[in-house]
């Protein structure tokens, strides 16, 4: 099993698996990022990056509708790990998704604003370029 | 000379507007059409409904809406209500655009109604519009088919959508959980088999129902949306024929 | 035909209707069309003063049309540059621009405009002897981070944010009960999973408070000086 993920990922750094999924509203984040075309060395982020696209690809196609925020947390993770680097980017991931949660509505208009997803519907703006 | 420059002043404006919306230059066509009602060189009506029109082939159904609107407020005829209909169904106002068609007589204001009905769920009723204008209603599964075969079979409704590989990763994810659940039940641990049903197996499920619903929406959405361009070009040619526009 | 019924059209349109078709769009809110009937007018025109009026109302639009990079090009076409008009709309561009440090050089005139711009970097104790104190809440971040390492998500409830805190708190809490298991009975495999998503989680609800506890003293911060410039009326500033 555990030989089978690891080949999954293998798949997914050669990009055999997966499509760059790349809504609308992550790709207006994005561009406001630094450095938008930077090329990531360091092979551990590599993996991470490529988990986050393989779980992208997968879990997240299949399960429903559970983040409250736009960008979505993996979009959130993969764009802090690219572009804050390996430990902070980590460190806000974490941060991000205990802050996933029903209860984050309470800050909108004070950490948050609202966004209309056209395809998710409204949802709590935290981009990574934010931290 | 003089009587020609004297003609070219009165009917300029209005002549150029045309002339840039005929080329399909609706940008600049609202600007001289505002110009020539600006300067009063034309008919009111005309020139609001000309600026709706071009702000309707603009894609901006909002601005269309506060011309049209105008229009509607003047003259109050079938021509600008199907107009203003027709924008709020754009904006997806549903009920206020079934509420702007009434009880519609004529095929156009029919088939809006069908599609407002549509877009807004009202499956049924749709259908029933439809059937009167001798369209073929959309061939989809049923609601409650598809979720029933869900509950049973999670990611087959999917599979009946056409959509292969989401219903079988569906299927796959949701049964691995399940799986994980009755491991951790066996093996006496309760709170991973408490945490597995709730971060695993209720999300797969769950989420097998509302992909499957997403999907069939979807499906319909594609087939009101070409009713919504034959209705956008009937409508446009009826305009222009009213209108006079040559 | 098209281009000799524009040039007709042109000359026997005069400015005075060019400009009141301006103004009239401008009113409607449809400033992008506006700003082209103004340039039309501006070209038309040959007094100096005149022009000038009709560059500022272009780049105020631009400014409306968050245009700034526009609004910066057509600034220079002013011709008397000497006024303190073409100063204060200079300086306001740099400022809308967040460029606060430009936006002084031309703000000199005026300490209320100075103080409004350190206002805005956060310079509070320079914007004082002006505009007065600024008082608002804070909390320490450090001290939030500390408080979440001895107890997860009470950083984040000592920052006002309840509802993530305790969050943090039941995520936190079953992983270590988690870890705490699965040492007590011996399985290596889970122990070490759940050490990992513990840890992760675990320094996460750290660095969250931390951030939790700067995010409220911005918050606090940003209210305070728009309750500022509203009090002062500098919002009538702003295009």
């Amino acid at each position: 099993m555990i030989l089978s993920f690891v080949f999954l990922i293998f798949l997914e750094t050669r990009g055999v698996l997966s499509k760059e999924i790349d809504l609308p509203q992550v790709l207006s984040t994005r561009a406001n990022l630094k450095s938008a075309e930077q090329k990531v060395e360091n092979p551990f982020q590599n993996l991470l990056l490529s988990m986050i696209k393989l779980y992208q690809n997968s879990f997240s196609l299949v399960q429903s509708e559970v983040c409250n925020f736009t960008p979505s947390c993996s979009h959130f993770g993969y764009d802090a790990i690219k572009y804050h680097g390996l430990i902070k980017g980590l460190l806000l991931t974490s941060d991000r998704l205990q802050r996933c949660h029903s209860g984050a509505w309470k800050y909108i208009n004070k950490y948050y604003t609202l966004k209309i997803d056209s395809l998710r519907g409204p949802k709590l703006y935290d981009p990574a370029e934010r931290y | 000379m003089a009587i020609f420059t004297l003609i070219l002043i009165f009917i300029s404006p209005l002549t150029l507007a045309d002339s840039l919306f005929k080329e399909g230059d609706y940008f600049n066509a609202i600007t001289e059409y505002k110009r020539a009602l600006f300067l009063g060189s034309i008919d009111s009506i005309y020139g609001l409904s000309m600026i709706g029109l071009s702000y309707e082939f603009r894609q901006k159904p909002d601005f269309a809406l506060k011309y049209w609107g105008e229009v509607n407020y003047l003259k109050n005829d079938k021509l600008s209500s199907l107009h203003v209909a027709y924008n709020l169904l754009r904006l997806e106002r549903y009920r206020e655009c079934m509420l702007t068609l009434g009880s519609p007589v004529d095929t156009l204001a029919k088939k809006m109604k069908a599609l407002a009905l549509g877009l807004q769920g009202e499956e049924n009723k749709a259908e029933r519009e439809l059937k009167f204008l001798n369209v073929e209603p959309p061939q989809i599964p049923s609601k409650k088919f598809l979720i029933a075969s869900s509950l049973i079979l999670p990611g087959s409704g999917l599979i009946i959508l056409g959509e292969y590989k989401r219903g079988l990763m569906t299927a796959a994810f949701t049964g691995a959980s399940a799986y994980l659940v009755a491991y951790f039940l066996k093996k006496k641990r309760y709170t991973e088999a408490l945490l597995s049903f709730n971060v695993f197996f209720l999300r797969f499920y769950m989420g097998n129902i509302q992909n499957t619903l997403k999907m069939r929406r979807n499906r319909i959405k594609k087939f009101y949306l070409k009713l919504e361009r034959e209705i956008e070009a009937q409508l446009a040619h009826k305009t222009l024929e009213e209108l006079g526009f040559k | 035909m098209q281009f000799l019924l524009v040039v007709v059209f042109s000359i026997f349109t005069n400015t005075a209707d060019m400009l009141g078709f301006a103004r009239a769009l401008e009113k409607e809110g449809d400033y992008y069309r506006a700003v082209l009937e103004y340039k039309r007018v501006f070209y038309n025109l040959e007094n100096s003063m005149e022009r000038d009026s009709i560059v500022y109302r272009i780049v105020k639009l631009y400014e409306k049309l968050n245009d700034l990079e526009d609004a910066e090009k057509y600034l220079e076409k002013v011709r008397n540059k000497n006024t303190q008009r073409y100063a204060f709309e200079k300086g306001l561009l740099y400022f809308l621009w967040g460029r606060y440090s430009l936006a002084r050089n031309y703000w000199m005139f005026s300490d209320t405009l100075v103080a409004w711009t350190y206002l805005k970097e956060g310079k509070i104790y320079r914007a004082k002897n002006v505009i007065g104190p600024l008082v608002y809440p804070t909390k320490s971040p450090l001290l939030a981070a500390l408080f979440s390492t001895f107890i997860p998500g009470a950083g984040k409830i000592y920052a006002g944010r309840a509802s993530d805190g305790l969050y943090s708190m039941l995520v936190n809490g079953v992983l270590g009960y988690l870890v705490y298991n699965s040492y007590k009975h011996g399985r290596k495999i889970s122990f070490y999973l759940y050490s990992t998503a513990f840890l992760f989680m675990y320094t996460g609800n750290v660095y969250g408070s931390y951030l939790a506890a700067k995010q409220f003293n911005d918050y606090n911060l940003r209210l305070a000086i728009s309750e500022k410039e509203l009090k002062l009326g500098l919002w009538r500033y702003l295009p």
